[in-house]
Parts: C-alpha cells; sequence; structure tokens
C-alpha cells in the first residue's frame, strides 16, 4: 500500500511526437537557411556583377538550351545581365527587407496584443478598432498612400509592411492573452502582489512567445509576397537595387520569348515562401503537443 | 477570542457581476452571485464554505482576495479593510490556493525562478525561510526546485502553490476547490497538510469546496450557501448532525455513501499513510 505514495513520475510529453515535430522542423529550416547563406555569400562566389550589362549578351537563354552560355547558368535579361547573379544579389535584399518588415510588425503587433489583452478596457477597444480597421483596409492602397506620403525607399517599404503585418500580431496574441489572463496562476501572481507590468513582461510574454514564433514563419512568406507585389507595381526598391519582386517586374515583358528572366525570380520567391510556410506548419505542431496539456 | 485573533471579517458582503459584456445593450442585466454574506475566521480556524456550482463561492472568494468585485458591505482582513486601494503587503495578506495545479503555476516558470521573483518583489516578507526548507514544510523533496509544472504531479504542483503561499507569510489562506483536481490519496495527503499548517503556521484557512466530506473533515465551522446567501452555518458537526435548512439536508443526502468520516482519514477512504510519511502531517 505505501505504493500510493511514491512520487508519481514525472508527466512527460510525447517524446516521439515531439522528436518527428523537431525532424519537420529541421527539414525545412535547413534548406532554407542554406538559401539564405548562399545569398549572403553572394559576393565571395565567383558570378559575374550582378549590375554589369552587355547589349550583346542580352536575354542568353540557360546555360543548357541551344544558344546558351556556361558563363550565364540561368541566362541574361534584357541588359544582358547575369540572372543567377542577380537572383543571389537579390535574394539579399528580398531577406533583409523581410526580416525588417516582419520585425517592423511583429514587435508592435505582439506589444499592443498583450497590453490590449491583458488590459482589456479602454485600451482594448481602441486597438481592437484599429486592427479592424486595418484588416479592412486594401493592402495597395495602404502602400500607395503611404509611398505618395514618402517617396519610395527602403524605409517606406519597410513601414508599409509593418503597417501591413502588425494587425494579424496583434488580433492572434490579443485573443491569447485574453484567455491566458483568466489563468489561475495569474490570479496567484496578483494575489502574490506581482505588478501588473511584470506580469505583463516576464509572464505573459514567454507564454506567448511559441505562438508568436510560429506567427512570424507563417508571416514571413506573406511578407516576402507582399514585397514582390510592391516592386512588381513599381512601389517597392528602385534599380540599381535588386529585389526578387524587382526581377519578376523586368521580366514581365520579355515574358513571351525570354520566359528565363521572369521565371527564375518567380522560382525563387515561390521556393522561399513554400519552405517558409512548411517551417510555419512545422513549428506549430512542434510546439503545440505541450500546449495542449493545459 | 481576542480581536486580535479575528482573521477575516465578512460583513454583509455582496458582489453583483454584469451579465453582459462591456459593449454588450442590455446593459441592465446583473447577477447577484454573493448576496449580503456575513462570516468570520480567526487565527488557527478552518472555515468552509460550501454549496452547489454557481452558489457564488468563487465570487466570495476574490473578493476575500481582493482580486475581484465588492459590489456592498465589506471585507476586513486583520483590520484593514480590502478595497481597491491596498498596498502591497497588505494585499499578501491573504494568499490563494486553487482548483487546477498545473494552472495555478506559471507554464515557462521553473519552481525556483518562481520563488525567487517573490523574494525579490517582498523582500522583506521572505527571508524567514530558505527554498530547501519551504519545500520541506510541504513535503516537496529540493530537486523540484528545477522543474518546471509540466514536469510535476498534480498533488506536487499543488504543493508547490502551498509552498508559494506560505513564503510569504499569509495571515489568511484562502483555498477554493483546493483537492477537486486530485485523486482521493492526493486530496487526502493535501488535506492532511492543510491540517498541519493550521497548527504550526497558526493559519487561518477560508476553505471552500462543494464536497461535504472533505469540508466535514478538516472544517471546524461551515457555512453552506445557496445562490449567494448563507442558509445555514454553525459547527461543522452540528450542521451535520442535525441540519436545519432543507437544502443542508439535500446536499448532506446526496454524499456517495455512508463513509465513516475522521479527522485522520479526511478523505474517508482506506488509505493507508503513516503520518510520519506525510511531512506537515502533525502537529
Ligand atoms: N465574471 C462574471 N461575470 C458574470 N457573471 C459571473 C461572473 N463570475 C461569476 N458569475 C456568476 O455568478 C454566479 C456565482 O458564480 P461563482 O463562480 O461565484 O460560483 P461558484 O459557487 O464558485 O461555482 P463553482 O462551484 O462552479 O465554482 C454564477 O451564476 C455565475 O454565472
Ligand atoms: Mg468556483
Amino acid at each position: 500500500m505505501t505504493a500510493v505514495l511514491a512520487p508519481r513520475r514525472p508527466a512527460s510529453g510525447r517524446p516521439a511526437t515531439r522528436a518527428r515535430g523537431a525532424g519537420a522542423v529541421l527539414a525545412f529550416g535547413v534548406p532554407l537557411a542554406l538559401i539564405g547563406a548562399v545569398c549572403l555569400a553572394a559576393p565571395l562566389l565567383p558570378l559575374p556583377d550582378p549590375a554589369a550589362q552587355s547589349l550583346s549578351a542580352a536575354l542568353r537563354p540557360p546555360a543548357w538550351l541551344s544558344g546558351g552560355d556556361a558563363a550565364h547558368l540561368l541566362g541574361t535579361d534584357h541588359l544582358g545581365r547575369d540572372v543567377l547573379a542577380r537572383i543571389l544579389y537579390g535574394g539579399r535584399l528580398t531577406f533583409l527587407i523581410a526580416v525588417a518588415g516582419m520585425l517592423a510588425g511583429a514587435v508592435p503587433g505582439t506589444l499592443l496584443g498583450l497590453v490590449s489583452g491583458f488590459y482589456r478596457g479602454t485600451v482594448d477597444a481602441v486597438v481592437s478598432r484599429f486592427v479592424e480597421a486595418q484588416l479592412a483596409l486594401p493592402f495597395i492602397l495602404l502602400a500607395i498612400a503611404v509611398i505618395a506620403g514618402r517617396g519610395r525607399s527602403l524605409s517606406a517599404l519597410v513601414l508599409v509592411l509593418a503597417l501591413f503585418g502588425w494587425a494579424q500580431y496583434a488580433r492572434v496574441i490579443r485573443a491569447e492573452t485574453l484567455s491566458l489572463r483568466e489563468r489561475p496562476f495569474v490570479l496567484g501572481l496578483r494575489c502574490a502582489g506581482v505588478p501588473a507590468p511584470r506580469i505583463l513582461l516576464a509572464h505573459m510574454l514567454p507564454n506567448v512567445a511559441g505562438t508568436v514564433l510560429v506567427l512570424v514563419t507563417l508571416q514571413i512568406g506573406t511578407v516576402i509576397l507582399a514585397e514582390s507585389a510592391l516592386s512588381f507595381l513599381g512601389l517597392g526598391v528602385v534599380s540599381p537595387q535588386i529585389s526578387w519582386g524587382a526581377m519578376l517586374a523586368d521580366g514581365r515583358d520579355q515574358l513571351t520569348h525570354a520566359w528565363w528572366v521572369a521565371a527564375f525570380p518567380g522560382l525563387a520567391i515561390t521556393t522561399v515562401v513554400l519552405l517558409v510556410n512548411l517551417l510555419g506548419d512545422a513549428m506549430r505542431s512542434w510546439l503545440d503537443p505541450k500546449k495542449r496539456r493545459y | 477570542m481576542t480581536r486580535e485573533r479575528r482573521i477575516l471579517d465578512v460583513d454583509d458582503l455582496t458582489v453583483v457581476h454584469q451579465a453582459g459584456g462591456r459593449w454588450g445593450n442590455r446593459r441592465g442585466d446583473t447577477v447577484a452571485a454573493v448576496d449580503g454574506v456575513s462570516l468570520t475566521v480567526d487565527a488557527g480556524e478552518i472555515i468552509g464554505v460550501v454549496g452547489e456550482s454557481g452558489s457564488g463561492k468563487t465570487s466570495l472568494a476574490m473578493a476575500v482576495a481582493g482580486l475581484g468585485r465588492i459590489s456592498g458591505g465589506t471585507v476586513t482582513v486583520s483590520g484593514v479593510q480590502v478595497s481597491g486601494r491596498l498596498s502591497r503587503a497588505e494585499r499578501t495578506r491573504v494568499q490563494v490556493i486553487l482548483q487546477d495545479p498545473h494552472g495555478s503555476l506559471d507554464p515557462r516558470q521553473t519552481v525556483r525562478r518562481g520563488l525567487r521573483e517573490l523574494r525579490r518583489i517582498h523582500p522583506e516578507r521572505t527571508g524567514w525561510t530558505t527554498d530547501e526548507e519551504l519545500l520541506a514544510k510541504v513535503g516537496l523533496n529540493a530537486d523540484l526546485l528545477d522543474r518546471l509544472p509540466h514536469q510535476v504531479s498534480g498533488g506536487q504542483a499543488q504543493r508547490v502553490a502551498i509552498a508559494r503561499a506560505l513564503l510569504l507569510r499569509p495571515a489568511l489562506l484562502l483555498a477554493d476547490e483546493p483537492t477537486s483536481a486530485l485523486d482521493v490519496s492526493v486530496q487526502a495527503q493535501i488535506l492532511r497538510l492543510l491540517l498541519g499548517l493550521r497548527r504550526s503556521e497558526d493559519l487561518a484557512i477560508l476553505f471552500i469546496s462543494h464536497d461535504l466530506a472533505v469540508v466535514r473533515a478538516v472544517c471546524d465551522r461551515v457555512h453552506v450557501m445557496l445562490r449567494g446567501r448563507v442558509v445555514e452555518h454553525g459547527p461543522t458537526a452540528e450542521v451535520f448532525e442535525r441540519p436545519a435548512h432543507e437544502y443542508t439536508r439535500r446536499l448532506l443526502a446526496a454524499i456517495p455513501g455512508r463513509r465513516p468520516l475522521d479527522p485522520a482519514d479526511p478523505a474517508g477512504r482506506p488509505v493507508q499513510v503513516t503520518t510520519a510519511s506525510v511531512p506537515g502531517g502533525e502537529p
């Protein structure tokens, strides 16, 4: 009968499931990291200058097609610039904009979501109305308004992406904070005299961090697409800066006779966005089993 | 009882909840969850509040803890009236133990970090003991300090919650269904721990439960609540042997099985434990 008193085994997560989840995260995270690393290392690679024009070498097809040139593996654009080099160099700016735009939306969005879910009342009412307004506003209209006001620049682009992204974070994190604040441990903390700002930053924030991480990976794909759309519409990066969206826009006019100019940056966007979304899904199911305990 | 021994004095307390939300249009709808309740708890006493679901027990508890609405009447803890403007030290005079043991702890915080946080906020109240001594008081091994809540059992989590409450040296421990989520043998251990602490720490405990067997085993006096009102109160034995109110009789009739109950075996089930194996189980 003393067995009744033996300390119970600490409840464990489901190791098998957790391990499989981690495997999926790696399966999508590693290729993504590799693509990022190759783009970052572009200046160190034996590549032609991405800005070097050569009208005599304009619109060369990829190396494996007839008329292709081994010096231009993925062909050249209408000004004779190397498509592969431009994709790798353009990836740097694309990633930079994606990360900056994502952070610029995630940080204020998360904080506003935390504050409005935790304090509720007037703050919440105001934030929630802004979230609804933002989610109802067409993205392109928002972009045109900002760029008309501030001119085309990287900072304007990041601002547009931030304005575009923050509401998603605020909405999801607010909902999560609302349910979190009703959990008994928050009552316990308040009862123990833990100041509200400390509960918010030291207890709510770590508990929503997993959700933020998942949102970030799901959002970053959207941000890359948004940047591409803006650049495609001529609202994004300005030449000589290169991004994948801008390359797509450049290739638009040659689509019928030189498909590779637009197809390869398009493929790069698709691949990266797909990997990022799969990574987001993998992270969600990786983090979930533990959450389901509560 | 001298006046200094009076820890809690609830006088004609009313708690009214707004039924509609903040932006709801049915602004007039209200629920009187607590409707003119008076009760007292003295040092070293365990006072029970029983009643079915929705009778207002938690609303009463939250008001007493200074965490809930007080619509009318007064709550006085150690001579200080509970209101919205309590100092941090005054607030900690009442500590709560809640039903969901795992939910009572921050899932991302180890036991040690949680205690360190409390020590940093209340350096003047918490210096009286070390983490190891504190855990020993509630019958836990010090190797639990570096665990996260999901790495301890329900009973252990509830002991950690009790330890966190004790660290702040409260005058009143407010236990809202502290054992309802635990299985019977663990339930008995936690009850025995509370009984022991009441003596060793001279704690006053307001014990809220819908489980009459548990209330009967630990409480000195009991209040029976029905729809926000106390319909009957008195010494536990008296209320249980000669229930005056029809509602109390029905509650008593609903206790499954006629188990003999004695304080040494609070859950009334044959769990063989020696008091020595339950730290805090003896005075
Ligand atoms: N925040 C709230 N807003 C509106 N109504 C509430 C709120 N909290 C409680 N109530 C209502 O007040 C009444 C009493 O609720 P309370 O939670 O105090 O009961 P209880 O005795 O603790 O029940 P249980 O045994 O189920 O925990 C119920 O009718 C409930 O619906
Ligand atoms: Mg309740």
